[in-house]
């Protein structure tokens, strides 16, 4: 793909986003129109109840904000995973991520039944450090060599993934008044967003992006392969770490806050390949922008399809992701390979 | 010559498990030779590549390449040096000939530095170098093996490396495009390079290389040039065959397996 064809789809794809965040903003059980929603965001004064501006700038704002940065980093996740593992059916939770963070949020959900306190809150932090231990748990256990044959490491990730989806059904068969919370926490959703988990989502993975879009090029190398990227004058087990230890830091985060949602990083990475070529700079940026995009739309979705209540918005990309991954089989079928 | 391209003292190396050892083994590549590496399945032909590119380190003795050894080489340092074409390739999804050709560049321009005219005029000329103007836009998903084979030479020349490492470089080819290939490499060798490469033909050793090291158990067993190693007598024993000898192209001296007689 040529250069300005991805600037331009990169543009369309940041315009499409600003346009889904306003109306993500504008829409809801009160509807806020343009002009106030400006003002509002503007910090003036006008003819509307004092009400919206603590919707706008408490409540909606910080949510939309949440949605965009989650879908984005779990996006540019997918990216790297497909990348190192040469397999488009690859994506962060395999690496045990989701099953680590939902350990975490459980043990935290059960032992403490906590609201959530300053910040991230207790579930969130201790989802948190699930999924980083459960991560860390998978490379050792994969070992040396983990990279050279990317299977090692995903089986591995299945394994323990399994394991720790048999200690939260273990926690939930002594903790049956608990259920409901965990299955609700697992399926994710941004109900409960704020500005400190904004900027906690914000500190983390906006950098781990920056440096993920940066590293564009080593991708490229590694997603030739181990034998091939080390002829290439890469250390790919180092290289390899290095972008799968951000991915993982990344994702946690997202998770962490937002529960873990799925799809997203299976299913943008591909429609972001279906648009152009396999430039991982441009995969980077690009699936950032369309994660971004599905999530808000999706959230928006979640909460406005049956008011007052919510469905969870693990629910909507699932909807939206399977059929999508129906058609991908399809075509890869007909062609004999899954590159879009 | 002032250093070899690939020096090796008593270097020996053993896989985790299995019975087998490679060397010890010690042999000096210069730049300029076209080096053919001969020998039965399991003679240690691809151990000795690995050993030369680094993937692997020797369990004693030294491999150096260009005076250090090659895990002592930044590793874009080492991409600059040598190419490596190993067995087995993977087909990476998503990318173009044209743009699998030109991650050959990498070593150069590393993960920053852009892209420049001078980088572009390289990947053009190796794309047409191999005859791939054709499929330059095709997804290296597509390619047939042969093609493949060729699109990953251009690549590894576009690192314009001293040290050209490659396992069975003719893989997948038909014999016209097996012989381009050969031809070009002894061309390139002419130029400078030193070149490495795993044939399984012993013919191709006798009608191309400069320097051919037979390789047994693990071990070299013999170097020198190709007409005056691949002895009939001395392959019979290895291989377990009754070869022999007969006058090919250019009064050049060939090897066969007699008619009527199977391979065992």
């Amino acid at each position: 793909m040529k250069r300005s064809g991805a600037v331009v789809s990169g543009l369309s794809l940041a315009a499409l986003l600003i346009l889904a965040v306003g109306l993500s903003i504008s829409i809801g059980t009160v509807r806020i129109p343009t002009g106030d929603l400006a003002r509002i965001l503007a910090g003036r004064s006008g003819e509307f109840p004092e009400s919206w501006r603590i919707i706008v700038t408490k409540l909606r704002l910080p949510r939309v904000l949440a949605a965009m940065m989650t879908g984005g980093v779990l996006a540019t996740g997918g990216v790297a995973c497909q990348g190192i593992f040469r397999n488009p059916l690859s994506e962060p939770y395999l690496l045990g991520i989701s099953s680590g963070a939902a350990v975490g949020a459980t043990i935290a959900i059960v032992s403490l039944s906590a609201a959530g306190g300053a910040g991230l809150g207790l579930i969130g932090i201790s989802a948190f450090i699930g999924a980083l231990a459960v991560t860390t748990g998978v490379f050792i256990a994969a070992g040396r060599g983990a990279f050279r044959i990317p299977s090692t490491l995903l089986l591995t990730g299945i394994a323990i993934g399994f394991l720790a989806q048999a200690a939260i059904w273990l926690m939930m068969t002594f903790n049956r008044d608990q259920v409901e919370r965990i299955t609700f926490w697992t399926l994710g959703s941004f109900a409960a967003a704020n500005w400190s988990k904004v900027a906690w989502l914000a500190l983390i993975s906006i950098p781990v992006t920056a440096v993920l879009a940066a590293m564009g090029r080593v991708l490229d190398v590694l997603s030739t392969g181990h034998d091939s990227a080390w002829g290439l004058g890469l250390d790919p087990g180092r290289s390899a770490m290095l972008v799968l230890g951000l991915t993982a830091l990344g994702t946690a985060a997202a998770v962490a806050v937002a529960g873990s949602i799925g799809f997203v990083g299976l299913m943008v990475p591909h429609a972001i390949r279906i648009l152009g070529g396999p430039s991982h700079r441009r995969l980077v940026v690009h699936s950032w922008l369309g994660g971004a995009l599905l999530l808000v739309l999706a959230d928006l979705l979640a909460r406005t399809v049956r008011p007052p209540g919510e469905i969870p918005v693990g629910v909507v990309t699932a909807l939206l992701g399977a059929p999508f991954l129906l058609v991908l089989a399809r075509r890869s079928g007909k062609q004999g390979r899954l590159d879009g | 010559m002032d250093r070899p391209a690939v020096r090796l003292e008593s270097a020996s190396w053993k896989p985790g498990k299995g019975d087998f050892v490679f060397g010890p083994v010690a042999g000096e590549a210069a730049a300029g030779r076209f080096i053919a590496l001969v020998g039965p399945n399991g003679a240690g032909k691809s151990t000795l590549l690995n050993l030369i590119g680094g993937v692997t380190s020797p369990d004693s003795g030294s491999v150096t390449v260009f005076g250090r050894s090659p895990g002592k080489w930044k590793p874009r340092e080492r991409g600059r040096l040598m190419a490596f074409l190993s067995q087995d390739p993977e087909r990476p999804f998503g990318f173009s000939v044209s743009e699998y050709v030109a991650l050959g560049r990498f070593p150069s321009t590393g993960p920053f530095r852009a892209v420049g005219n001078g980088d572009r005029e390289v990947v053009e000329r190796e794309i047409r170098t191999w005859g791939l103007e054709e499929l330059a836009h095709r997804p290296v998903t597509t390619l047939s093996g042969g093609e493949f084979q060729r699109v990953r030479l251009a690549r590894s020349l576009c690192q314009e490396p001293g040290l050209l490492l490659m396992d069975e470089p003719g893989n997948h080819l038909d014999l016209s495009s097996r012989m381009g290939i050969l031809e070009r490499l002894r061309t390139d060798a002419a130029e400078g390079r030193c070149i490495l490469a795993v044939l399984h033909d012993v013919n191709d050793a006798l009608l191309y290389a400069d320097e051919v090291w037979l390789m047994n158990d693990g071990r070299v067993i013999e170097t020198g040039i190709p007409s005056e190693i691949l002895r009939p007598e001395r392959l019979n024993r290895i291989y377990g065959l009754e070869l022999q000898e007969f006058r090919g192209l250019k009064e050049l001296t060939m090897l066969g397996v007699p008619p009527r007689r199977g391979v065992q």
